[in-house]
C-alpha cells in the first residue's frame, strides 16, 4: 500500500469488528507500515453499536480517530444508520446484505455481500467477521492477503483446537469480491 | 517480554509490560474502566514473574496495599481511573508523607463522579498535583502514544525509587485503548534505577532525613528498624508535632521535587524553532494538536507545538520560554482550562493565551485547534 487509509468498522457488540480490526492492523505493521486502531464502544458488553477506527500509513499517525473514511465496513442496520452520515466524499459503504436492509445508498458508492449467509453456509457464523475481513482486504488493497493468512496462522498456530476454519472464511472472502 | 519488531499493542498492555520490564513485582488494585486490561493482564503474569497480584475490595485498600508491598522493599503499582483515584487520595498521602515509592496508573475518563465510564477525559490534572491534602511535591508523567506508556511507565518507577514518591502515570481513555505499534525492550539498569539501601550502622538509619540526597530505604523486616507514619515525624520518624519540624518536613516534601525539576521535566518540541504560534498540550490532546500544527505548516502558518510529557512538576521554564517569543499559545485539553491555567499563570510577556476544550467525551478535532491556531497568527 501507498500513502494512507482510512477504515471505518462498524457493527453491534459481539460481531468481532475490533478483532478483525486487530488482525488488519498487526498485517499493516509486518509490512513496515503504521497502523492506529480506536474505539468507541458503550458500557454494555454485546449487541449494542460499536465502532473501530483503524488508520494504516505510510507516515506516523498524529490523531487517532478517522476523519474522511475511504471504507466504511457495515455490519449491523444501526452501524450503517449512525456511520452513513459520516462517509466523506468519494469513500464507499462496504455492507453485510444480510444485517443492512433499509439504508438510502443513493448518490454513495456501496458496495452489499451477504456476508452473513456466507457464514452460515460454511457452517462457521462466528467468522463472518473474517470474511468481511476478506472482502475489506480485496478491495481496498490496505495489505496484502499473504500478510492477513500471516496473521491469523499465528493466532490459530497459539490456540489449541488449531482449526482452519478463520482462513478458509477469510479466503472466501476475499474470493467474493471480483 | 521482548519484542523484536513492534508489536499491535494497547497503551494498557504497553503500561503493565513497562511496569514488569521496570521491575514491578505486585499489583493490588481494583479493575475499573478504562483501565482494567491494566489489572487483567496483571493478574495473568505477576505470578509467572515471582510476583504477587491481589484484587483488593477497594481503591482505598489497593493504594494501602501496594504501600506495603514497596516498604517490604517490592516494586509496586496499581492502575484505576477517576472514581478510584479518588478513593486512592487519602492513602497517595500516606505515600507521600511516608516518602514510600510506588506508581499509581489513572487513566482518565469522563467525571465528575462516575461520569462517563468508556469515554476519555483529561479532567484530573488538578486532582494529580492537589488531590490529597497538604502541600506537597508530586511527579505526574503523561503518555500519548502506546510506545510512551511503555517508556514512561518504566521511567514512573525511576523517578519514584529515585525521589521517595509516589508518581502518578496520567494517560486517558484514548490512550490506554488504541493500538499502535509498540517495542518493548529491557530496560538498561540506569533507566531501572534502584533503591539505595543504607550503609551506616542500623542505630544511625534516619529514614527521613532532611535536605541533601534521598534517604535510602531498607525493606521492612531486616535490622533497620524504622516507623512509618503519615503524622508528622522527625528524621527518625518519631512522633514530632512541634513547629520547627512540621515546617522543615513540609518544605522538604515540597522541595524534593520542585527543587529538582530538571532532572524530571520532560517536554517535546515540534516545529517550535520559528514558531509564532505555539500549541501547548499533552496525552491524547497533543496526537490532535500534532495534527493541527502539521495543517497549519501546510498552510504556511509558522506553528509549531510544546508536548507536556510531565504536568507535575509543572514545566514552567519551557512554557515561559514559548510564552516569552510567540504571538499566542493555544492550550487544547479535554477538561476546561486545567493546563490554560497554569500557562496563564505564567504568562508575564502578554501573550494571547486561547483555551480550546472539549469535555462531551469526545477527542479535539484538529480543525477546531487548527482554526484557533488561525486566530492566533492573525
Amino acid at each position: 500500500m501507498k500513502g494512507r487509509i482510512e477504515l471505518i468498522l462498524g457493527g453491534v457488540g459481539g460481531q468481532g469488528i475490533l478483532t478483525i480490526g486487530t488482525i488488519l492492523g498487526e498485517a499493516a505493521l509486518q509490512e513496515g507500515l503504521f497502523a492506529c486502531l480506536s474505539s468507541s464502544y458503550g458500557t454494555e458488553a454485546r449487541g449494542t453499536f460499536t465502532r473501530s477506527d483503524l488508520i494504516l500509513s505510510e507516515d506516523s499517525i498524529d490523531f487517532i480517530e478517522v476523519t474522511a473514511p475511504n471504507v466504511v465496513l457495515c455490519l449491523a442496520q444501526t452501524a450503517c444508520d449512525r456511520l452513513l452520515p459520516v462517509l466523506s466524499p468519494g469513500g464507499e459503504i462496504l455492507f453485510d446484505s444480510d444485517q443492512v436492509t433499509a439504508a438510502d445508498f443513493s448518490g454513495i458508492s456501496s458496495k452489499g455481500y451477504p456476508v452473513t449467509s456466507m457464514a452460515l453456509e460454511r457452517g462457521y457464523p462466528r467468522g463472518a467477521n473474517l470474511i468481511a475481513l476478506g472482502l475489506l482486504v480485496k478491495r481496498t488493497g490496505a495489505v496484502t492477503p499473504e500478510s492477513v493468512l500471516s496473521v491469523l496462522s499465528r493466532k490459530i498456530a497459539s490456540r489449541s483446537s488449531g482449526n482452519k476454519e478463520p482462513l478458509e472464511a477469510f479466503t472466501a472472502g476475499y474470493s467474493a469480491v471480483l | 517480554m521482548e519484542t523484536a519488531g513492534p508489536i499491535f499493542a494497547s497503551g494498557n498492555e504497553a503500561i503493565a509490560e513497562g511496569a514488569f520490564a521496570a521491575g514491578a513485582l505486585f499489583y493490588a488494585g481494583y479493575p475499573i474502566t478504562p483501565s482494567s486490561e491494566i489489572a487483567e493482564i496483571a493478574s495473568r503474569r505477576m505470578p509467572g514473574l515471582g510476583g504477587m497480584f491481589v484484587q483488593m475490595e477497594d481503591e482505598l485498600s489497593s493504594m494501602a496495599a501496594i504501600i506495603g508491598a514497596s516498604l517490604a522493599g517490592k516494586r509496586a503499582f496499581t492502575a484505576t481511573s477517576g472514581p478510584g483515584f479518588s478513593l486512592m487520595q487519602e492513602n497517595l498521602g500516606m505515600a507521600v508523607m511516608g516518602e514510600i515509592p510506588c506508581v499509581v496508573v489513572n487513566v482518565q475518563r469522563s467525571g465528575p463522579s462516575t461520569g462517563m465510564a468508556t469515554k476519555p477525559a483529561q479532567g484530573d490534572v488538578m486532582q494529580a498535583r492537589w488531590g490529597t491534602h497538604g502541600d506537597h511535591g508530586i511527579i505526574t508523567l503523561v503518555p500519548s502514544s502506546v510506545q510512551d506508556c511503555y517508556d514512561l511507565t518504566i521511567r514512573a518507577f525511576r523517578l519514584s525509587e529515585e525521589f521517595r514518591t509516589p508518581v502518578i502515570l496520567l494517560a486517558d481513555a484514548a490512550i490506554g485503548k488504541v493500538r499502535e505499534g509498540v517495542r518493548y525492550y529491557p530496560p538498561t539498569e540506569e533507566e531501572k534505577g534502584v533503591r539505595p539501601l543504607p550503609d551506616c550502622p542500623p542505630s544511625d538509619y534516619r529514614p527521613f532525613a532532611f535536605g541533601g540526597a534521598t534517604p535510602p530505604l531498607p525493606p521492612f523486616g531486616g535490622d533497620y528498624i524504622y516507623r512509618i507514619t503519615g503524622s508528622m515525624h522527625d528524621e527518625r520518624g518519631g512522633q514530632a508535632a512541634n513547629p520547627g519540624t512540621a515546617d522543615r518536613v513540609i518544605r522538604h516534601l515540597t522541595e524534593k521535587i520542585e527543587g529538582k525539576r530538571d532532572r524530571i521535566v520532560s517536554v517535546r518540541s515540534l516545529a517550535l524553532e520559528d514558531a509564532e504560534v505555539a500549541v501547548c498540550s499533552f496525552g491524547c490532546s497533543a496526537r490532535s494538536s500534532k495534527a493541527a500544527v502539521r495543517s497549519a505548516r501546510n498552510r504556511g502558518i509558522r506553528a509549531g507545538l510544546l508536548e507536556l510529557t510531565t504536568l507535575w512538576p509543572f514545566p514552567d521554564g519551557e512554557v515561559r520560554s514559548i510564552l516569552s517569543r510567540v504571538k499566542a499559545v493555544i492550550v487544547p485539553e479535554l477538561n476546561l482550562g486545567q493546563v490554560a491555567r497554569e500557562v496563564e499563570r505564567l504568562n508575564d510577556f502578554s501573550c494571547t493565551v486561547v483555551r480550546v476544550n472539549r469535555v462531551d467525551g469526545g477527542l479535539l478535532k484538529p480543525e477546531e485547534i487548527l482554526a484557533a491556531i488561525e486566530e492566533g497568527a492573525s
